[in-house]
C-alpha cells in the first residue's frame, strides 16, 4: 500500500479579485523508500499541494480531495490528530530559513520543542537528542550553536538547523521545500548529502520541492512537473531527462545551461511569463507559451499514460 | 544549474512592462478600491455634510453669534423657537455656535496640517535624500523630540506669547511634523535604493528631476494617508488647548471651547456638551475611516 | 546587553538637558514678567524682587544657576506663591499624578493588549468587531470629551460616583465602603485610559495579524505544536514589540491627558499646578513640573528600550 496517496486535490484561495486556483486536480502516490521530486516555477502550486496535505493552508484557502496517509485521510481527520502527525510522522522543512525560524527563540530550544511535544521527553533528554541530530546534520560547534539565535547563524547553518528539526522524530515522510535555494553551491552539496543519507538510512519517503533540475537529477527517483497548479508530467527521473513528453518539461530541459554549452550561444528561455493563477487560460495553462500549441490545446488536457510508468497532460503527447 | 536563470531575465523584462502598465492604472485602481470601501465612503459623506454645514449652517438660523438673549438662557433644543440645538448659558443659539465652531476647528485642522506637512516633508526628504551621517543626526533629533510631551511646549508657547489663534496653529504645526518626517524619510530612502533611481542617476539625470519624477510620486501615497490622519489629530490638539482656555479666544469659538463650556453646565444643560462632543467624535471617525480606506486603497498588501 | 543599556542611558541625558534648556529659553523670551500683574509695585521693589530671583543676571548665567540647582532637586520658590517651594508643590502633586498615570497606563496596556490579541486570533468574528469598535471609539473620543461625558452618566445621572472631589461620595462607595479610597479615581482613570486602550488594541491586533502570517509561525505549526503553544511561545513576543515601543509615547500622551483629566475632576495633581503656573507665568513651577514630566517620559523610554532589548535578541547585536 502506498504511504501517501493524494487524490483530486484542489486548493482555492479567496481574494478580492475572485478565487485563485492554486492547486487543481492533483493526484499522486508516494511509496516508502521513494524520493519524489516536484518541479515547477514559483506559483505552480508545488508547495501549496503539500501544505494542504498537512493542513497548513492559509485561512482564506479551501481544500478539497483526499490525502490518505497510512490509511487515514489527512483532510478529514480531526485537527488534533493531524497536529500530532505533523512534525512527527510527516515533517516539512521550508525554504528561506531566514524567516522560517522564530527570531526571538534560541535555535536549540526551537528544536527541543519538537521532541518535547511529540515524545514527551524531558528537557534534558531532548537537549541530548537535539545535539546528536545537530552533529548528524554536520552543524559545526553544535554545543555553542545550540544557545544562539537564528540571526547569528549563516544561511547554510539555518538550513541545517531546519533539516535537523525535520529529522528529529524520524518522519515517515519528509517534505523539503526548496532546501537549497539561496545557498552556496558547496553548502548546497552538503545539505543534499544530509538528505541523501537520511533517505538511504531510513525507510522513509522523501519529497523534494525545487525548481533546480540539478538537485532533482542527483537525488530523486521520480519527478512530477507542475504548471499552473496542475501536474503536467509524472515519470521516473531517468525518463524525464531522457524523453520528456510534455512541451513544458522539454522546454525546461532546453533552458538548462550545460558545461558543453557554447558560451557564444544565447541561453534558451521560455518565451512569455508564468500564468496568473487568478486568470488561468481555458484549456492547457502552458498553451499560450507553447511553441507546439494547436487548436485542441484550448480544451484541458488530462494526465494520461504515455509510456510505462510515464504520464503527461498534453494532447500532443497522447497522439504520438 | 538553476533552471530559470535565463528565463528569469526575460521574465523581469516582462514584469518591468507589467509594472509600467500597473503604474498608469495605479491611481484608478486605488480609486476603485476606495470607492468600494463602505466605511471610508461613509466618512466622506459625513465629513462633506459637516463641512457643508460649517459653511451654510449659521446662515440657516435666524440668530447670530452676537444674539445673547437673557430670556432664553439654557433652553433645551426645540423646533418651535428655531433653537434647533438649544441655547447656552448666555442665551446664545447653540446651532450657530456649533457650526461657527466647526469652521474654526476644521480650518485650524487643515492649516496646521499644511504647516506640519511642509516642515515634515522638507525635513524628511532632506534627511532621506542626503543620507549618511546627516540623516542619522537629523533622525536622532526627531527621536529625541518624539519622546517629549510636546503639547507642554505649545502650552508654554501660548502662555509666553499670549493667546492668539495664529500662534496656536503655527505652534501645533511646528510640533506635529515628526511622524510626517519619519514617513517621508523612510519612503525616500527606500525609493532611492531602487534600481530605476540608481539607473537615472547613472544616466546623468539631474537631482531635481529625479526628485520630481521618481521620489515624489512614490512618497505621495503614504503622505496623503498620513495627512488624513493628521488633520483630526491637529483638530484634537486645538480642542485640547481651547478646552484648557489656551486656544481660540472670544469672540471666535471652536468645538474645544464649546465642549469646555458644556462640561461646566452638565447638570443644567447637557446638550451643550453632547452636541459638540458628537460632532467632534463624528469628525474623528470620518477622518480615521477615510485614512484607513486610503491606506488600504493605496497599499493593497495591507489588510 | 550592558553596553546596550549604557548607550541608551547616554542618549537619555542630553535629552533631559534639551528639555530643560528649551523650556527655560521659551519662558525667558516671554514678553512681560511675573510681576506685571502688580502694576502698583515700586520700580525699586520690582528690581529687588528680580534680583532675589536672579532675573537681573544674563540669561545664560540664570540657566547655569538654574540647571545646577535642578540637579540637586531644588527648583526654588514659586514666584506666585512665595511661601511654597516648587519642590513642595511637586511633592504634593506628584503622588496624585503618579497614581492616576501609572494605573491608567498599566490597565491600558493589559486591556488594550488583550483586546488586540483576541481580535487578531478571532479575526472577523463578533469579538473582533467589538474590539475594533472600542479602538475606533477610543481614537475618536479624547479624554477631555470622555471625562465630562462620564461625569454626566455616572455622576450626574446615575449618582454612582463622586464628581470632582477626592471624597468617597456616590452610591458605589456607600454600598462598598472598602472601595472608598479608589472611588474618586475610577472615572479619571477610565477617561485617561480609554484613548490608550484604543491605540494599544489597534497596534497589538495589527502586529499579531502580521506575525501570524510570518513563515516561522508556519514552521511552528508544521512542527505539530498546539495552536496555544504557537501563539504563546512563537507569536506573542513579536506581537508585543510594537506595544512595548509605543509605551514611551504613551507616557507622553498619558501625562498630557492627565493635565485635562486632573483639571476636570479637580484632582490636586501636577497637571493642575502646571496649568495654573502657565497661566500665571510662574516660571519656576512650570519649569520644575516640565522637568519632572519630561524626566518621567525619558525614564520610561529608557525602560522601554531596555525591555525591547530583552524581548528582541536582534536589537542587542544590531544597535
Amino acid at each position: 500500500m502506498a504511504l501517501l496517496e493524494v487524490e483530486a486535490l484542489n486548493v482555492r484561495f479567496a481574494s478580492g479579485d475572485g478565487p485563485i486556483a492554486a492547486v487543481s486536480d492533483v493526484s499522486f502516490t508516494l511509496n516508502r523508500g521513494e524520493c519524489l521530486g516536484i518541479v515547477g516555477e514559483s506559483g505552480s502550486g508545488k508547495s501549496q499541494t503539500f501544505l494542504a496535505a498537512l493542513g497548513l493552508t492559509a485561512s482564506n484557502g479551501r481544500v478539497t480531495g483526499r490525502a490518505v496517509f497510512d490509511g487515514q485521510d489527512l483532510l478529514t481527520m480531526p485537527a488534533p490528530a493531524l497536529r500530532r502527525l505533523r512534525g512527527d510522522r510527516l515533517a516539512m522543512i521550508f525554504q528561506d530559513s531566514t524567516t522560517s525560524l522564530t527570531p526571538h527563540m534560541r535555535v536549540g530550544k526551537q528544536l527541543m520543542e519538537v521532541l518535547m511535544v511529540h515524545r514527551g521527553v524531558s528537557a534534558a533528554a531532548a537537549r541530548v537528542q537535539v545535539l546528536e541530530m545537530l552533529t548528524t546534520v554536520r552543524m559545526p560547534e553544535a554545543e555553542r550553536r545550540f544557545e544562539m539565535y537564528p540571526h547569528e547563524f549563516s544561511g547554510g547553518m539555518r538550513q541545517r538547523a531546519m533539516i535537523a528539526m525535520g529529522l528529529l522524530c524520524k518522519p515517515d515522510v519528509l517534505i523539503a521545500d526548496e532546501p537549497t535555494t539561496a545557498l552556496d553551491v558547496t553548502v548546497q552539496a552538503q545539505i543534499l548529502s544530509v538528505l541523501r543519507s537520511y533517505k538511504e538510512n531510513s525507510n522513509a519517503a522523501l519529497v523534494l520541492i525545487t525548481h533546480d533540475l540539478g538537485v532533482v537529477a542527483g537525488l530523486t527517483d521520480r519527478v512530477m512537473v507542475m504548471y499552473g497548479g496542475r501536474v503536467v508530467e509524472d515519470a521516473s527521473t531517468a525518463q524525464i531527462f531522457a524523453a520528456p513528453r510534455h512541451p513544458y518539461t522539454a522546454a525546461l530541459l532546453r533552458c538548462r545551461p550545460s558545461l558543453a554549452h557554447d558560451p557564444e550561444q544565447d541561453l534558451v528561455a521560455i518565451p512569455g511569463a508564468p500564468p496568473d493563477p487568478r486568470r488561468l487560460p481555458q484549456g492547457c495553462a502552458f498553451g499560450p507559451r507553447c511553441e507546439k500549441a494547436v487548436a485542441r490545446c484550448g480544451a484541458m488536457p488530462h494526465l494520461k499514460p504515455v509510456g510505462p510508468a510515464h504520464e503527461a497532460a498534453c494532447h500532443l503527447a497522447e497522439m504520438a | 544549474m538553476t533552471l530559470f536563470a535565463a528565463q528569469t531575465a526575460a521574465q523581469e523584462k516582462l514584469m518591468g512592462a507589467a509594472a509600467r502598465v500597473q503604474g498608469r492604472s495605479l491611481w484608478a485602481d486605488a480609486r476603485r478600491r476606495f470607492v468600494k470601501n463602505r466605511a471610508a465612503m461613509t466618512g466622506v459623506c459625513i465629513l462633506g455634510l459637516i463641512s457643508f454645514m460649517a459653511v451654510i449652517g449659521p446662515l440657516l438660523s435666524p440668530y447670530t453669534l452676537e444674539d445673547l438673549a437673557w430670556e432664553s438662557i439654557s433652553q433645551a433644543p426645540s423646533w418651535a423657537d428655531k433653537h434647533w440645538f438649544g441655547t447656552d448659558d448666555t442665551g446664545r443659539d447653540l446651532w450657530v455656535s456649533v457650526w461657527s465652531g466647526a469652521r474654526v476647528s476644521l480650518t485650524i485642522g487643515l492649516l496646521t496640517t499644511l504647516v506640519s506637512l511642509s516642515i515634515g516633508v522638507t525635513y524628511g526628504a532632506t534627511a532621506g535624500f542626503i543620507g549618511g551621517r546627516t540623516d542619522m543626526a537629523m533622525m536622532r533629533f526627531v527621536d529625541v523630540l518624539y519622546a517629549l510631551p510636546l503639547l507642554f511646549f505649545i502650552i508654554i508657547l501660548v502662555t509666553v506669547f499670549g493667546r492668539n489663534i495664529y500662534l496656536v496653529f503655527l505652534a501645533i504645526g511646528c510640533v506635529e511634523w515628526l511622524t510626517m518626517a519619519r514617513i517621508v524619510r523612510g519612503q525616500t530612502l527606500a525609493v532611492k535604493k531602487k534600481e530605476y533611481v540608481e539607473a537615472a542617476h547613472a544616466a546623468g539625470v539631474a537631482t531635481p528631476a529625479i526628485l520630481r519624477r521618481h521620489i515624489i510620486p512614490n512618497v505621495i501615497g503614504p503622505v496623503i494617508v498620513y495627512v488624513t490622519l493628521l488633520v483630526p489629530i491637529n483638530i484634537l490638539v486645538e480642542s485640547y488647548l481651547s478646552f484648557l482656555g489656551l486656544g481660540v479666544q472670544e469672540p471666535l469659538t471652536s468645538w474645544g471651547v464649546l465642549i469646555s463650556r458644556g462640561a461646566n453646565t452638565l447638570e443644567t444643560a447637557p446638550w451643550m456638551l453632547i452636541i459638540p462632543a458628537i460632532l467632534l467624535a463624528l469628525t474623528m471617525f470620518s477622518f480615521n475611516f477615510i485614512g484607513d480606506g486610503l491606506r488600504d486603497a493605496l497599499d493593497p498588501k495591507e489588510r | 546587553m550592558t553596553s546596550y543599556a549604557l548607550r541608551r542611558l547616554l542618549i537619555a541625558i542630553p535629552t533631559v538637558f534639551l528639555i530643560v534648556g528649551l523650556s527655560f529659553v521659551l519662558m525667558h523670551t516671554a514678553p512681560g514678567g511675573p510681576f506685571d500683574a502688580d502694576a502698583a509695585l515700586e520700580p525699586a521693589v520690582v528690581a529687588n524682587l528680580r534680583a532675589a530671583y536672579d532675573l537681573d543676571k544674563p540669561l545664560l548665567e540664570q540657566f547655569v544657576i538654574y540647571a545646577g540647582r535642578a540637579m540637586r532637586g531644588e527648583f526654588g520658590p514659586s514666584i506666585v506663591y512665595p511661601d511654597r517651594t516648587v519642590t513642595q508643590i511637586i511633592a504634593t502633586g506628584l503622588p496624585v499624578s503618579l497614581r492616576l498615570g501609572l494605573t491608567a497606563l498599566t490597565l491600558a496596556t493589559l486591556i488594550g493588549g488583550t483586546l488586540g490579541i483576541v481580535g487578531a486570533l478571532k479575526r472577523n468574528s463578533a469579538a473582533d468587531y467589538a474590539v475594533m469598535t472600542v479602538a475606533m471609539t477610543g481614537i475618536a473620543v479624547p479624554s477631555f470629551v470622555l471625562a465630562p461625558l462620564l461625569t454626566l452618566l455616572f455622576g450626574v445621572t446615575l449618582r454612582l460616583l463622586p464628581i470632582a472631589t477626592l471624597e468617597p461620595s456616590g452610591s458605589l462607595a456607600r454600598t462598598y465602603p472598602w472601595l472608598g479610597p479608589y472611588v474618586p479615581y475610577i472615572m479619571p482613570v477610565i477617561a485617561l485610559m480609554l484613548p490608550q486602550v484604543a491605540v494599544i488594541a489597534r497596534l497589538s491586533r495589527a502586529a499579531m495579524i502580521e506575525v501570524l502570517n510570518q513563515a516561522y509561525i508556519r514552521t511552528a505549526r508544521a512542527k505539530g505544536l498546539t495552536e496555544n503553544r504557537v501563539v504563546t511561545r512563537h507569536a506573542l513576543r513579536a506581537a508585543l514589540l510594537p506595544v512595548v515601543s509605543y509605551l514611551g509615547p504613551a507616557v507622553a500622551s498619558v501625562v498630557t491627558g492627565a493635565v485635562v483629566v486632573e483639571q476636570i475632576f479637580q484632582l490636586p495633581g501636577m497637571g493642575r499646578f502646571f496649568i495654573q503656573g502657565a497661566l500665571n507665568r510662574d516660571y519656576p513651577v512650570v519649569l520644575g513640573i516640565v522637568i519632572v514630566f519630561a524626566g518621567a517620559v525619558v525614564l520610561m523610554n529608557l525602560v522601554v528600550d531596555l525591555l525591547y532589548g530583552v524581548l528582541d535578541p536582534k536589537v542587542r547585536v544590531d544597535q
